[in-house]
């Protein structure tokens, strides 16, 4: 074997493309093997195991110990408010509407009701994700959880670069986030701050809300009081103003108000009316000292007299009372006038302090209605902000996994070291080496599997490739395989680890591949024994396999022509094909060469001692069965 | 052959161990774990028999290859029973003179598969 040149010790150049991808790949664990977060996963399966059994262990991957986990929520967190069902039910319905009916319960607007329909969609998801984990959600609530992890990782150009190179491993990954623990305590904490902060600010909002409310109806009511009174004083104007349009110089009809008329007319009589007033009261008081005269004379006269005197005394009373009613027509004609000025100059009095309060009453007035509308306007404000701060609860809880994948990935990535970077960068190297090594080996399984290798019988028959290749990875192992080695096949060369895994792989896969072909000699046997690659079964069991082949009467003939119709069933080949792995392969060579020892009363024993042989501990019986399955029928001696 | 509560118990921790095993080696992954966990639980407790046990364990092993030694094993310790008991049998009919018949039943022990049509 040529020597293989060692590489000169120099620390090699690190990109910064190299590092962003290693910085990225820390930060989303991507890893492989059994690294967290699959580590994680196996601890904490490991864990249930142990505290709960297989069967519980089972429940817990499908997500039915969800009492136990109700549980758990209730009681571990003593002193804070908790997450059970009854308190998320409750600060969701608390946080939508501030109306009541006349019997205080609550009523919501359309819109607010379409809040809390949204609210609680979102908050059931959240809620179920932290109860049954991931894997037990429904195909849409973890597709929606996948899109909104999914999202905010590709809005780091880093980390969508290198979910962009491996699109297979994407989804797994982001699955993987998604399981997580350290996230899901992320979740859970944004979560239940989002529930105890909406809880509060809703509470301010709503109490502000109805607070305005009551402002607003207290400015109504006084408006309305306002209004009132201006309209009654308004409609005292009018009937004010319907009675000073009597007293006016022009009425609506163009005329001159009929009690004005009435006034000017008494006005202008006035004097003349004073006048006859005056005389005729001039004449009753003369009257009245010539009746007094009158009685005197005939108090003191004869009654003859006395009757002349009764008779001019009543002819003067009869003129006195003809006097007094004639004066008293003026009289009251003059007392007309004086209350027609008297009514006029009430109305106008009346009209200007009417007016004056009118006025007052309409400034009033117009100060409720700016109040009315100030408070509107305040009240409002409020609903807006308390519309905002539903909507934003809504928000916050749309946005609980993609915020909470923002934190996780910040924290991860604050928390990367260059030792981190340098063991990613260092994982990485070893990861494509592994996945070029792969691209080698499906190379050679494409080669050897050729079109058409199996006839319609299920036999290969396409062996020439396979001798060839067989030939030389005998004597040359590895390297008598890669000859000359492409870049790729010298990385495996060179790595201990990936050659010793290649050497079994392929060393194992042509031997299978050289059985099928029936051509399979105890040469070869012979010389797999030096083969490193044959390390499961010892050399010296081998031998004495293929000596007891050898020493067997009619086996010869079995080894050479094992395709002969009537020992092997159809679905011969197809199990064959099945058992191509590491244990498979060892369990064909001795099932193979054991099955055909079966006589007719030794089989378990000939088995039995053939297996054991070959160091195929623990599965006598399944060797036994696995021979037999396999169809082949009893060799008759 | 009647299969024992013990018995029953202890392949179902065989199982789970195999499953945190198969995560581990990377054989299995998330994905198939709940399907593993349904299927194990809905069909384990409804075992009767041996048998059954064999044929649940080969079901489970050609869904999941990472189970195929449970089966060969469990598969193996059935039919090493059986052997043990035909075994006998045979024995006691060849000691009565009866060697027709003791071919006939040691036979047997692998008669149903080895019969296979082709």
């Amino acid at each position: 074997m040529p020597e293989v040149q060692q590489p000169e010790n120099k620390a090699p150049v690190i990109t910064e493309a190299q590092k962003q991808e290693a910085t990225a790949r820390v930060a989303l664990g991507v890893t492989t093997k059994a690294e967290a977060p699959v580590q994680e996963r196996v601890d904490s399966l490991s864990k249930a195991l142990l505290e709960r059994g297989p069967g519980g262990m089972l429940r817990t991957i499908i997500g039915t110990d969800t009492a136990e986990k109700q549980m758990i929520n209730a009681i571990d967190k003593a002193g804070e408010k908790d997450l059970s069902d009854e308190r998320i039910k409750q600060v969701s319905e608390n946080s939508f509407g501030w109306g009541t009916d006349g019997e205080g319960k609550k009523i919501l607007s359309a819109e607010e009701q379409g809040r809390l329909d949204d609210a609680n969609k979102r908050i059931g998801e959240v809620n179920e994700y932290l109860m049954k984990d991931f894997d037990g959600l429904t195909p849409d609530q973890k597709r929606r959880m996948l899109n909104d992890v999914g999202r905010m990782i590709r809005s780091i150009p880093a980390l969508n670069n290198l979910l962009e190179r491996m699109p297979d491993k994407g989804k797994s990954t982001i699955e993987e986030l998604l399981r997580n623990g350290e996230f899901k305590d992320l979740v859970k904490n944004k979560f239940k701050g989002t529930l105890d902060k909406n809880e509060k600010d809703n509470k301010d909002t709503k109490d502000r809300v109805v607070e305005e409310d009551k402002k607003v109806k207290e400015a109504e009511e006084k408006r309305a009081e306002k209004e009132k009174a201006l309209k009654e004083v308004t409609r005292d104007i009018t009937s004010v103003n319907k009675e000073l349009e009597k007293f006016a110089l022009e009425t609506g009809k163009g005329e001159k108000g009929e009690l004005l008329a009435k006034m000017e007319q008494l006005q202008k009589e006035d004097k003349v009316n004073k006048s006859e007033i005056g005389k005729r009261q001039t004449e009753i008081t003369d009257l009245d000292k010539r009746i007094e005269d009158l009685r005197l004379e005939q108090a003191g006269g004869s009654d003859e007299i006395g009757v002349d005197k009764e008779l001019e005394i009543q002819g003067l009373l009869d003129r006195r009372g003809i006097l007094e009613k004639e004066k008293s027509e003026f009289v009251a004609k003059r007392k007309e006038l004086t209350d027609l000025r008297k009514q006029k100059k009430d109305l106008e009095t009346n009209k200007i302090k009417l007016d004056a309060e009118k006025s007052k009453l309409s400034t009033e007035y117009d100060d409720a209605v700016t109040k009315v509308s100030e408070a509107k306007e305040i009240f409002d404000q409020e609903i807006n902000e308390k519309k905002n701060d539903e909507q934003n609860f809504i928000n916050e809880i749309n946005r609980t996994i993609s915020d909470s994948t923002a934190d996780y990935l910040k924290n991860k990535i604050n928390s990367i070291d260059e030792v981190q970077v340098q063991q990613a960068i260092e994982l990485d190297k070893e990861t494509k080496k592994g996945e070029a090594a792969e691209g080698v080996a499906e190379h050679f399984e494409k080669k050897w599997a050729q079109k058409g290798a199996y006839d319609k019988r299920g036999i290969f028959t396409s062996e020439g490739t396979v001798r060839a290749d067989f030939d030389r990875f005998v004597q040359g192992g590895l390297e008598g395989l890669f000859n000359p080695p492409t870049d790729e096949q010298k990385a495996i060369l060179e790595n201990p680890a990936l050659k010793e895994k290649y050497e079994k792989q392929l060393g194992e896969s042509l031997l299978l591949k050289r059985l099928r072909s029936g051509k399979l000699s105890k040469d070869d046997v012979y010389r797999l024994v030096d083969a490193k690659w044959m390390g499961g079964i010892p050399a010296e069991r081998l031998k004495h396999m293929t000596d007891m082949i050898e020493n067997h009467k009619g086996l010869q003939d079995m080894v050479k022509t094992n395709q002969k119709a009537g020992y092997f069933d159809s679905e011969f080949w197809t199990k064959l094909k099945n058992a191509d792995n590491a244990a498979g392969v060892a369990a064909v060579i001795a099932a193979m060469l054991a099955g055909l020892l079966i006589s007719p009363l030794g089989a378990g024993i000939a088995i039995t001692e053939v297996a054991k042989d070959a160091g195929i501990i623990g599965l006598s019986g399944a060797t036994a069965g696995v021979g037999a399955g396999l169809g082949m029928k009893e060799f008759n001696k | 052959m009647q299969l024992s509560q013990e018995r029953r118990d202890a392949i179902e921790k065989e199982i789970a161990e195999l499953i945190i095993k198969g995560l581990k080696e990377g054989s299995l992954k998330e994905e198939d774990l709940s399907p593993i966990a349904k299927f194990v639980l809905e069909k384990i407790d409804t075992l009767a028999t041996e048998e059954q046990m064999v044929t649940f364990l080969s079901e489970l092993s050609q869904k999941w290859s990472v189970f195929s030694n449970i089966h060969n094993i469990e598969k193996g310790k059935v039919m090493d029973q059986t052997e043990d008991l035909a075994a006998q049998n045979v024995l006691d009919l060849a000691k009565e003179g009866k060697i027709d018949e003791a071919v006939d039943l040691a036979k047997s022990v692998t008669g149903p598969e080895v019969t296979q049509t082709q």
